[in-house]
C-alpha cells in the first residue's frame, strides 16, 4: 500500500518559515473577529430601527456577506478596489474581507441574541435615567454576548478558516508558506500534514483566549 | 476442432497467468495496454499550457504531451494538475508524466524523476512604462512580486536576501494572472515573469500599460518532464523522445508556434551535457 | 497562437457548466453529509463512549482548513494507491465536513427536546424508535433545520476550494477564463452574482421558516 517513502528531515528544516506564517494566521483570525464584533454590533442595532436607511444597508451588508464566497470577498477587496485606484497591501485586504464576512454572520448571530431581551429591560434602564448608549453598553450587550457565546466561537472557527484564501493575493500565512515550502522539494503530503497539525494548534489557542475572555468577563448567568 | 479447442483453452490461461502476474509489465506496457497515456499538466500557465478560446487545454506542454502519445501509439489524455496536485496526481498513477513545465532541480529529484531538459525559460522584469525601473539590479529596494512556489521566485529570493534593503519588499501571488493585475494595478512596482508569456500578455492589448524592461539574470531554467522514481522502463524512454523531439526540429516548431520567437534557446548549458 | 482572447458568449456556457458542477458537487455533499451527520449526531447523543471515540475526528475537522483538508486527503489517497478522480475526492472530503457539522447541530437539537418529554412518550408505552419518530425528532427538527439550511449554503461557497485539486466548479471555471480574458473583476462580479443567485433564496426561505416554528 505505502509505496512511498516518507522524508521528514525537510519538513523540519522549514518549520521556522511554516512559524512565521502560523502567526500571521492567528493574528488575522484574531484581529478579524474583534473588528467583525465590533462592526456586527452596529450593524445589528442598526438593523432593530426597521425601514431606515441604516437598517437597508446594514441588511445590504448581512446579505452580501452571507451569501457569497469568502474568496471572492477577499479578491474584490484587494483587486477589486485596486481597479478604483485604491490600493491596500494583502494583509490588510485579507484582514478586511475577513472581517467584513465576520461581521455579517455575527450580525445574524447577535439579532437572535437581541430578540431574547425582554422590552422591560430597556424601559426598566431608562427609567433608571441611563442614555441608549448605556442601556446597551451594560445591560444588554452582556446578555447578548452571554446567550450568543457558542455561536459566536464557531464563527471564530470559520474566520480562522478562512485566513487560508489569503495566499491567492500573495499574503503568506500558513498555508501561503506551506505552498512555497513544498513545491521547493515537492513533500507535498508531509507539508500539508505539518500545516494541519499547525492549523490544529491555532484553533485550540484561539478557543482557549476566548475561554478566558468568557471567564473574565462573562461569568455567572447561565 | 479438437485443437482449436485446446489452443483457445490455452490461450485464455496464458491471458490468465499474464493478468495475475503484473510484475511483469512496465509502466510502458501500462500505458500501451489500456491505450491512453495521461498526462499531468498545468493549464494555468500560459504559453506552456492554457485554455484555448473554446476553454480547450492548450499550450506548449499540451502538444508535447500529444507528440508523445502519437510516438507510443496512444491517445493523450491531458490532466489539468494545479500546482500542489502535481505530485499526488503522479505518486497514485493518475498520470503517467507530469509535463508541468517543472524546473529540474536537486531538491526535487529527491521525490521525483526528471528527463533531460525538454524546454527553457528565460525570465524578464516587467513594469508599468512610466517606471524609473530600467535593470534588474533597480529592483532593489522596490516592491516585487511573483508566483509562490516557482524557480523564478527562488531565484529571486536569492538576489533579494543578499541585497537585504530594508525598503524592498516581496509578494507571492497565487498565479500568474494576479501578479499581472497587481503591477498593473501598481500594487507591486515590478514583476518577474517568463519572457514567453510577458511578450504574449502585452502583444495581446490586455495590458496596455505594462512594458518588459530587461532580462533577469537567472541561471537558466530547465525544466524537464517528471515520472515516478520507480518507473525506469518510462524514463528512459522519456529521455529519447525528448531527445527525437529536438532532432526531428518538433521542438524548434512548438517552441516558435507557442513561444513567438525564432530563437530557439539550446536546451543544454555550455561545457556540459547531460 | 495566443493564449489570450476575449470573453465570448461561449464563456457563458463554460461558466453554467461550472455552476451546473457547483451544484452537483453540493447536492451530493449535502445528501452523504447530512446521512453521515444524523448519525453521527444521534450516536453522540446517545451514547458518551461514541461521543468521546469521535471527538479526535470531529475536533481535526472542524479546526483545519478545507484546502489543507482537501490537498492532504487527495495526497493520502493517492500515497495509499487508491487514486480517485477530482469530484470523487472532493465529495468525499465535503460530506465529511458536512457531516461533523451537521451532527453538531443535530446534538443540540435532540438537546433542546426536554428529557420530560422524551419520559413522558416512553411513559405512555411508547418504544424508543416509536418516541423517536413521534416526539423527539419531529420537536428536534424544528431547531435543527434552519440551522441545516446555513450549512447547506455554506457548503455551496465551500465547494469553490475543491478548485485546487482540479476539479473545474463555477470559481475554478472564472478563474480560467480571468487567466486568459484578464477581466478580473467583471467575471467575479459575474461569479459572485452567481452564487448570491443561489444561496440567496435558500437563506430567505430559512428566515422565514425560522419566524414559522417560533410561532
Amino acid at each position: 500500500m505505502f509505496g512511498y517513502s516518507f522524508h521528514w528531515r525537510t519538513v523540519w528544516q522549514e518549520i521556522p518559515q511554516l512559524a512565521e506564517g502560523a502567526i500571521v494566521t492567528l493574528q488575522i483570525a484574531v484581529f478579524s473577529m474583534l473588528i467583525g464584533i465590533t462592526l456586527a454590533v452596529l450593524l445589528a442595532v442598526a438593523r432593530r430601527n426597521e425601514g431606515s436607511i441604516a437598517s437597508r444597508l446594514a441588511s445590504v451588508w448581512i446579505e452580501v456577506a452571507r451569501n457569497t464566497p469568502c474568496l471572492l470577498q477577499i479578491y474584490l477587496a484587494y483587486f477589486g478596489l485596486g481597479a478604483l485606484g485604491i490600493n491596500i497591501s494583502s494583509y490588510a485586504a485579507v484582514l478586511g474581507a475577513i472581517a467584513f464576512n465576520n461581521a455579517g454572520y455575527l450580525a445574524e448571530i447577535l439579532r437572535g441574541g437581541f430578540n431574547s431581551i425582554s422590552q422591560t429591560q430597556y424601559a426598566a434602564a431608562h427609567s433608571l435615567g441611563m442614555n441608549s448608549f448605556r442601556v446597551y453598553s451594560y445591560v444588554v450587550l452582556p446578555q447578548v454576548f452571554r446567550v450568543t457565546f457558542r455561536p459566536i466561537m464557531n464563527q471564530s472557527m470559520w474566520a480562522l478558516l478562512n485566513t487560508s484564501l489569503g495566499m491567492v493575493i500573495g499574503l503568506k500565512e500558513l498555508t501561503g508558506a506551506t505552498q512555497f515550502a513544498q513545491s521547493r522539494s515537492f513533500r507535498t503530503f508531509e507539508f500539508f500534514l505539518v500545516a494541519a497539525a499547525m492549523y490544529y494548534v491555532i484553533a485550540k489557542i484561539i478557543l482557549g483566549l476566548a475561554a478566558l475572555v468568557q471567564w473574565r468577563f462573562l461569568k455567572g448567568g447561565r | 476442432m479438437k485443437k482449436l479447442i485446446r489452443n483457445s483453452f490455452a490461450l485464455v490461461g496464458a491471458a490468465l497467468i499474464a493478468s495475475t502476474a503484473p510484475a511483469q509489465a512496465d509502466e510502458i506496457d501500462d500505458i500501451i495496454g489500456t491505450g491512453t497515456l495521461r498526462c499531468g499538466v498545468m493549464l494555468d500557465f500560459p504559453p506552456a499550457g492554457f485554455r484555448n478560446s473554446s476553454n480547450e487545454p492548450d499550450g506548449f506542454d499540451v502538444q508535447y504531451c500529444k507528440d508523445m502519445a502519437k510516438a507510443l501509439g496512444v491517445e493523450a489524455e491531458v490532466v489539468e494538475t494545479p500546482s500542489p496536485e502535481r505530485v499526488p496526481a503522479l505518486v497514485s498513477k493518475r498520470v503517467d508524466v507530469m509535463i508541468a513545465s517543472a524546473s529540474n532541480t536537486l531538491e526535487r529529484a529527491k521525490t521525483v524523476a526528471f528527463t533531460m531538459p525538454y524546454v527553457v525559460y528565460t525570465n524578464v522584469v516587467i513594469t508599468q512604462k512610466d517606471s524609473d525601473i530600467k535593470s534588474f539590479e533597480d529592483l532593489k529596494g522596490r516592491s516585487v512580486g511573483n508566483v509562490v512556489g516557482t524557480t523564478p521566485e527562488q531565484f529571486f529570493l536569492e538576489h533579494f536576501e543578499n541585497w537585504d534593503d530594508p525598503n524592498g519588499n516581496y509578494t507571492g501571488f497565487g498565479s500568474d494572472a494576479e501578479s499581472y493585475l497587481a503591477v498593473s494595478q501598481g500594487k507591486v512596482e515590478a514583476i518577474i515573469g517568463s519572457s514567453a508569456q510577458a511578450a504574449d500578455l502585452i502583444a495581446s492589448g490586455n495590458f496596455p500599460n505594462l512594458e518588459i524592461r530587461s532580462e533577469a539574470p537567472f541561471t537558466v531554467d530547465l525544466v524537464s518532464i517528471a515520472v515516478n522514481k520507480n518507473d525506469h522502463s518510462l524514463l528512459r524512454w522519456a529521455n529519447l523522445f525528448v531527445w527525437e523531439q529536438q532532432k526531428s526540429g518538433r521542438y524548434a516548431e512548438l517552441y516558435k508556434q507557442y513561444f513567438r520567437s525564432d530563437e530557439v534557446p539550446a536546451l543544454t548549458i555550455p561545457n556540459t551535457y547531460y | 497562437m495566443s493564449a489570450y482572447s476575449g470573453l465570448s458568449w461561449s464563456d457563458l456556457l463554460f461558466l453554467l457548466d461550472g455552476a451546473g458542477k457547483t451544484i452537483l458537487l453540493t447536492a451530493l455533499a449535502t445528501l452523504f453529509g447530512t446521512v453521515l451527520g444524523i448519525a453521527l449526531g444521534w450516536l453522540r447523543d446517545s451514547s458518551r463512549l461514541v461521543g468521546w471515540i469521535v471527538a479526535p475526528y470531529v475536533d481535526v475537522t472542524r479546526s483545519v482548513p478545507l484546502i489543507i483538508q482537501f490537498v492532504l486527503f487527495n495526497s493520502f489517497i493517492a500515497i495509499a494507491g487508491y487514486p480517485l478522480n477530482p469530484l470523487w475526492s472532493g465529495t468525499i472530503v465535503l460530506s465529511s465536513y458536512m457531516g461533523v457539522f451537521t451532527s453538531e447541530v443535530v446534538q443540540a437539537g435532540l438537546q433542546a427536546v426536554r428529557p420530560e418529554l422524551r419520559r413522558a412518550g416512553r411513559s405512555l408505552g411508547m418504544g424508543y424508535w416509536t418516541e423517536m419518530r413521534y416526539v423527539t425528532a419531529p420537536l428536534a427538527l424544528r431547531v435543527v433545520f434552519p440551522s441545516w439550511i446555513g450549512l447547506v449554503i455554506g457548503l455551496t461557497k465551500d465547494s469553490a476550494l475543491v478548485g485546487v485539486i482540479g476539479y473545474i466548479e463555477l470559481l475554478r471555471a472564472s478563474q480560467i477564463l480571468i487567466n486568459r480574458t484578464n477581466e478580473a473583476i467583471l467575471i467575479l462580479l459575474g461569479a459572485g452574482l452567481f452564487y448570491f443567485i443561489i444561496c440567496y433564496p435558500i437563506s430567505r426561505y430559512s428566515q422565514t421558516l425560522e419566524r414559522k416554528l417560533k410561532q
